[in-house]
Parts: C-alpha cells; sequence; structure tokens
C-alpha cells in the first residue's frame, strides 16, 4: 500500500538542475532507504517529500508528490500543514539549545495550541520511549537539550519528531555524525519505527541499508536506476550499474 | 646524464641571528602595543582623578549652582541624559532589532541589500551631520529644541548598530536549527521567535548595549537638538540637559567649581560606557560557547 | 552493553536450531532405512523415500535465508564462522537424506531376495555407529565442543573395517545367484553407509573451524593426517 506516490519529480537549484522526472512509490509502514554516491540526488528527494527543497533561496521544484491522495506541491496546499505529518530527523542532530530535553521532545505539540502540562508530559514520556531515550533522561527532563551526547541527541530529535504523530518519518543520513555503536542504536530504532510509521531513510552506508530497509532505491545523476526489495537489491540487481555500485566497483 | 641535487643543509639549532630577529620583532610588537595604550591609560588616568574628587552625593542631587558657589551638580543633566537615551532605545531597539532580524532571515533581496547599505552608511555618518539633519527635521518642525529631538537624533546614530550587529548575531544561529523548526512544521515567524531569537539571546541584548554606549557619549547630535537646561526637565518636549552637553559646557569654563564638576560628569559618562562594554563583551562570550 | 543487532542475531540463533532439527531428521532417515533394510520392511523404506522432500525443503530454506544473511547483514568474525558452518553442515545433512533414500530405494529393489543375516548383522552394526557419528558431529556443533568433534575420525575406522569386510562376506553368497545379487546391492548399501560416515566427519570438521577459525581436514582420502 503506497503511502508516497512520486510523479515526474524535477528539481532545481536555480538552473542547474539535479532531480531528474523521478518516479517512485514509498510503501506504508516499511522503511525505504534511498542509496547513491555522493551528490546523485538523494537528500535534495528526501527534501522535496516534505517541501524543505523550497525553502532554499532560488530551489524550484516541479511534478506531483501524492500523500493520502493530495498532491502536496498543490499551490492550495500548506507547506506547514504538510511537515506535521510527514517529519523530517537531519544529519546533524539539532535540539534546540534554550529548551530542555522536555521542551524539546513537546516543542512540535505546542502548535496544537495550549495543551494542560500533564498532556505535555505524558506524550513526551511516549515519544521518548519510542525514542529509546525515556530511561536514559527520565531523571533530567529539565536539562538543557545541547548536554546529550551525540546519540543520544539525535535521538531526542527523533522523539521530537515523533511526538507530533506524523505517518511519515523521513531521515536524512541521521546516523552519519555518530560513533558506530550509537549507529547501531539508530538502526535498531528504525527497524521498531517501521512497524507503526512509514520510513524513508537517506543513507551513504550501503550495509546500514541492508540491515535496516525493506526497499532500498539506487539513484544515480538525479535519477532513478533501480527501486526494489532490499533483498534483491543486494543478491541479484537488475541494472548493471547497481550491482557495481553495491558491489563497490564505483563510487 | 642524472645531475644530483645537493641535499638541503637543515640547521639542528637556532642560529643566533635568527634568535635575535625573532627577539627584535617581539620588542617592536609589544613596543607598538604599550605605545597604543598609552593614550588610553593617560585619560583614564587623569579622568579617574580629576573627576573622582568630583564625585558625590551632590553630583547627583543638585542642579547647577550659581558660578562660584560650592557644592552644586548635575542633576538635570543625569536625568536628561536618561530621558534622552530612554527616548532613543524606545524608538531604536524596536527598529533595529526588527530590521537585523528582517535582514537576516529574509534579507536575500535588493530591497534588503539596499537597507543593509543605508545602515552601513549611516554606521559612519559624523554625528554632527545626523544632528544638524535632525535639528532641520524635527527642531525647525516643532518649533523648539527638545529632549525628543535628542533622542531622534541618537536614533540616527544607534539604529544601524543594533539593526547590523543584531544581523550579524542571528546570522551565527545555525541553520539546522532553523530547519529543525521548519522540519516541524513551524511557520517561519514561529522559527524566528521561538528558535532563532532566544538561541541569539544574549547576542542581541550585547547588540543593544553595544548601541547605547555609543549614544550615550555622543555630543554633537544633543548639542544641536537638545539645546541643554539648567534645571531639571520631564518634558521631552522642551529643552533638555544632557552630561555630554554639561561636561562641554563647564570644561571651559572660567570657574574652578564648575570644571571639577566636568570632570565628574565625564568620569560618570567614561563608567557607564565601561560598564555597557565589558558587559556586552561577557555576555557576548557566553553566547558564543552557548553556540558551540 | 545491549545488543544493537537483535533481529540478526535471533535469526543466527533460529539458523543453528533449524540445522540442528535437520541433523536429527537427517539421522532418523538413516536409521530407518538401515532399520528397513534388516527387518525387511518395504514400508519404512518407503517412508524414508517420502521423507526426503521434508530435509530438502529445509536445505532450501536454510540455504536461501544463508544467502540472505550474507548480503544483508555483513556478518564478520564468529558471526561470518557460523554463517559459513551452516551452509557446509547443510549440504552435509542434505547428502545424508540422500544416502538413507539410496538405502531404501536399494532395499526396495532387493525386498524379493534372499539375504543373509550375518550381512545384514554388519549393515545394521554400521548403521548404528554412522548414526551415533551423525549425532555426535552434531551436539559436538551444538555445544561447540572441539574435543568432541576430533572423536570422529576415530570413530570412523570401524565403519571402514566394516565395509571391507561386507565385500569379503559378499563374496560367500557367490553360490546363489539372487543372493549374490542381493548380496552386491548390499555392498551399495554399505557404501552409502560409509559415506555416511565421510559426512559425519566432514561435519566435524566444520566444527572445529567454527571454533578455532583454522580449517583442518580430519582425513584425507589421498594421505595419513595427523590430529592433536
Amino acid at each position: 500500500m503506497r503511502e508516497i506516490d512520486v510523479s515526474s519529480l524535477s528539481a532545481w537549484f536555480g538552473s542547474k538542475q539535479v532531480l531528474h522526472d523521478i518516479n517512485l512509490g514509498i510503501e506504508r509502514s516499511a522503511a525505504t532507504a534511498i542509496i547513491g554516491p555522493s551528490g546523485c540526488g538523494k537528500s535534495t528527494l528526501i527534501r522535496c517529500l516534505n517541501r524543505m527543497h523550497e525553502e532554499v533561496r532560488g530551489a524550484r521544484v516541479e511534478g506531483k508528490v501524492l500523500f493520502d491522495g493530495e498532491d502536496i506541491y498543490d499551490p492550495r496546499v500548506d507547506p506547514v500543514v504538510i511537515r506535521r505529518r510527514i517529519g523530517m530527523v537531519f544529519q546533524k542532530p539539532n535540539p534546540f539549545p534554550t529548551m530542555s530535553i522536555l521542551e524539546n521532545t513537546v516543542a512540535g505539540l505546542k502548535l496544537l495550541g495550549r495543551l494542560p502540562k500533564a498532556e505535555l508530559q505524558a506524550r513526551g514520556e511516549k515519544a521518548l520511549r519510542a525514542a529509546g531515550l525515556w530511561d536514559e533522561v527520565k531523571d533530567r527532563l529539565g536539562d538543557p537539550g545541547g548536554r546529550l551526547s551525540g546519540g543520544q541527541q539525535q535521538r531526542l530529535c527523533i522523539a521530537r519528531a515523533l511526538a507530533v504523530e506524523p505517518d511519515v518519518l523521513l531521515m536524512d543520513e541521521p546516523a552519519s555524525a555518530l560513533d558506530p555503536s550509537s549507529t547501531l542504536r539508530i538502526e535498531e530504532l528504525v527497524t521498531e519505527l517501521k512497524d507503526r510509521y512509514t520510513v524513508v531513510i537517506v543513507t551513504h552506508n550501503m550495509q546500514q541499508a541492508a540491515r535496516v530497509a525493506d526497499w532500498t532505491l539506487f539513484m544515480l545523476y538525479g535519477e532513478v536506476v533501480e527501486f526494489g526489495p532490499t533483498s534483491r537489491i543486494f543478491t541479484t540487481p537488475e541494472d548493471k550499474r547497481t550491482e557495481d555500485y553495491v558491489t563497490g566497483r564505483f563510487g | 646524464m642524472s645531475a644530483t641535487v645537493p641535499a638541503i643543509e637543515v640547521p639542528r639549532t637556532i642560529s643566533s641571528q635568527r634568535r635575535t630577529k625573532d627577539r627584535i620583532f617581539s620588542i617592536a610588537l609589544w613596543a607598538s602595543v604599550v605605545i597604543a595604550l598609552i593614550p588610553l591609560l593617560l585619560i583614564v588616568y587623569r579622568v579617574v582623578r580629576l573627576g573622582l574628587a568630583a564625585v558625590s552625593v551632590s553630583l547627583f542631587a543638585h542642579t547647577a549652582l550659581p558660578a562660584n558657589m560650592a557644592g552644586g551638580g548635575m542633576k538635570q543633566a543625569f536625568l536628561g541624559t536618561a530621558m534622552i537615551v530612554g527616548i532613543a532605545i524606545v524608538i531604536s531597539v524596536p527598529l533595529g532589532v526588527l530590521t537585523g532580524i528582517y535582514l537576516s532571515e529574509y534579507g536575500s533581496g535588493r530591497i534588503a541589500s539596499v537597507v543593509r547599505f543605508t545602515a552601513e552608511i549611516l554606521l559612519s555618518i559624523p554625528s554632527i551631520v545626523a544632528g544638524a539633519f535632525i535639528w532641520a527635521l524635527v527642531v525647525v518642525a516643532l518649533g523648539s529644541f527638545s529632549g525628543f529631538a535628542a533622542g531622534v537624533a541618537l536614533t540616527v546614530i544607534m539604529w544601524p548598530i543594533m539593526a547590523r550587529a543584531t544581523e550579524e548575531v542571528l546570522r551565527l544561529v545555525p541553520t539546522e536549527l532553523r530547519e529543525g523548526g521548519l522540519a516541524l512544521g513551524y511557520p517561519r515567524w514561529r522559527v524566528i521567535m521561538r528558535v532563532v531569537l532566544p538561541t541569539a539571546g544574549a547576542g542581541v541584548l550585547t547588540a543593544i548595549m553595544l548601541a547605547v554606549a555609543r549614544g550615550l557619549g555622543e555630543t554633537a547630535p544633543v548639542l544641536l537638538t537638545a539645546l541643554g537646561n539648567d534645571f531639571v526637565n520631564t518634558n521631552p518636549m522642551k529643552p533638555t540637559d544632557a552630561v555630554p552637553l554639561r561636561v562641554y559646557n563647564y570644561v571651559q569654563s572660567a570657574y574652578p567649581a564648575w570644571r571639577a564638576l566636568a570632570w565628574g560628569g565625564a568620569l560618570m559618562l567614561l563608567l557607564g560606557v565601561l560598564v555597557l562594554s565589558v558587559t556586552a563583551r561577557m555576555l557576548s562570550i557566553r553566547q558564543q560557547r552557548r553556540m558551540r | 552493553m545491549p545488543d544493537t543487532r537483535r533481529g540478526f542475531h535471533d535469526e543466527l540463533e533460529a539458523l543453528q536450531r533449524e540445522i540442528l532439527e535437520m541433523g536429527e531428521l537427517a539421522g532418523d532417515a538413516v536409521q530407518h532405512a538401515v532399520h528397513a533394510v534388516v527387518f525387511r520392511d518395504s514400508n519404512e523404506a518407503q517412508g524414508v523415500i517420502d521423507g526426503d522432500d521434508e530435509i530438502d525443503g529445509r536445505y532450501l530454506d536454510i540455504d536461501q535465508r544463508t544467502l540472505q544473511t550474507l548480503a544483508l547483514q555483513t556478518p564478520v568474525a564468529a558471526d561470518l564462522r557460523l554463517v559459513s558452518a551452516i551452509i557446509h553442515v547443510n549440504l552435509h545433512l542434505e547428502r545424508t537424506g540422500d544416502q538413507a533414500v539410496n538405502i531404501a530405494k536399494l532395499h526396495l529393489l532387493t525386498e524379493d531376495l534372499p539375504g543373509s543375516d550375518a550381512m545384514r548383522g554388519q549393515i545394521r552394526e554400521m548403521g548404528d555407529l554412522v548414526v551415533r557419528m551423525l549425532r555426535t558431529a552434531m551436539e559436538a556443533f551444538d555445544r561447540r565442543d572441539l574435543d568432541l568433534s576430533l572423536q570422529l575420525p576415530k570413530m570412523d575406522d570401524p565403519v571402514d573395517r566394516l565395509n571391507r569386510a561386507s565385500h569379503l562376506e559378499a563374496l560367500k553368497l557367490a553360490d546363489d545367484p539372487s543372493a549374490l545379487d542381493w548380496g552386491l546391492h548390499m555392498n551399495l548399501v554399505s557404501r552409502a553407509l560409509e559415506r555416511v560416515g565421510d559426512q559425519a566427519v566432514d561435519i566435524a570438521e566444520q566444527v572445529g573451524f567454527l571454533i578455532t577459525g583454522e580449517f583442518r581436514e580430519f582425513t584425507d582420502a589421498s594421505h595419513e593426517v595427523e590430529l592433536p
């Protein structure tokens, strides 16, 4: 069942075209990984899924992205609303430095209006548990968000994204800035999350895609080369370029 | 036929010749620093020495007394400066900070370039020109010198400082934080209010303090717009006294009592600027540490 | 330190359990096949032949899953040796199952022929020995017991002797053509059993590799092997 349907998507930075006519279906309640060499457009693609690409000056998008029956690029659609249903976690953990751990977690909930403190606390706890961070921070929810380690900060950002209960979670190289054991924890988290959410994860680490994703998309020069079940991409890829990339013959 | 390149002899120890050169260079640098500091130290010393003598309760509690009587003060000047700078702050802070926010968050178009350019120019404008301009605009229009006019004149000086400094501080807030806010579904204004500004927090305060420090000491614009007053004035639309003005007048006076008061006022000005600058600097250091 | 690759390690454990189960099935198949020959039970023989589908099915399943694991999880160190060992043991067990089928088929071919109790006795003894070898090798695998695995080559000697003896026994049936016919087929049975013994030794070699990281031949067709 398709959560997101990308159709003829192209994107530009100024006059430079970085995505060429992408067609893609993201499955619900599964993890889809996007892999490819540097500069292939994977970050741009994922940023088009929650309309973050256009926040950059001079950036432009053409094409359709259907989510829940609607094209998110329809002029009548407010990007802000889309982003509440399609959340995002970035490569460099970015907790808000002036907010405490709990405040960070519920930062997105404040958009829903004034919620009673008890409810904020409850929803914050739920999100922190889902992100696997609750046990480590439950006694210091008032501490500043910046005082956590890198891996913890990233899980805090994941909790923050989950607190608004999005349908989709986009992750742009979420573990790239972390040490190996934190990376594995994030991967384990993704395998847990994909039961409840639709996850799209960009990674430059192929083995990570192999470990974590149900579906894998291989991109090159802004185009889709191959898309299919991860097990097929890594055992019997159909396109030679995919084969060359995953075996490390190039890229 | 191959030619062999002679190996370069790398000396094991520093030659005495080089050592001497190093030393001369260090001494020259140190000497320049000392020479540059001397005038500053001399000023501070003189002001402190002469000013301390005049600092007393009466400096603040009393207004000007007839020339040859002891025990006078410049209460009206302090109150006047407070009023004038107060008016300037009220006008320039919203103007300056909002401009700074605009330049930082939305500032990549033509309009922003123009605004930025204007601020740059105003930053280096001779303050007497600012004073003359406001004199023509406000004093003449209203028909009288006033504290209000002086406040506006100081705004012309203070606003660009605030705008540029705010812009700089906001630019230092990492883009990832803005992206984090946007990705949560925050509209742009909320990203600014709830993420960027709080993070820059102390930096904006620093910007304001630096601008106020400058405004405190400006004499020329105040001269042309406030006129001065021997008595306490609480009406901003009337001529008002100010500390730099009073210092300017008294220091040239024939009366030793008044000259003494002038040094007192000068010392207070120096202290005010010093306190503001140092505080701003400390805040800025703390802010930078937090951003890392 | 929490296990951050729980899913992967769970799968490894599952594969291990599957291999052990397969070992049981293969061992049972050989046992039933020998039983069928010794007690002339054609139904039991047919049962062994039918039961091979299950063994083949499991073989394919384990084969595919180990390939997936290699591709998707890039195991290293002990995990990698385990996966490699599972792949090899999987093959040896499948071959064992095939040998059981051969034995069963050989009985069905000769069920009406007269036989010799002496030879049946030998076959029964061989059958017991090789089944015990197989179960020992699998236990060594399960418990990662290096010493136990080193017992296997020794257990193979009596099997080889019995194999040679059964040839001589067959010759004694030369007077009766149908008995000889039976006897020659039984030679094939004892050869199949000898092969099962070899598979068990190969499995023990895999256990050695799994534990030590070094692959050592316990027996070599062409020359003597020195064992610790």
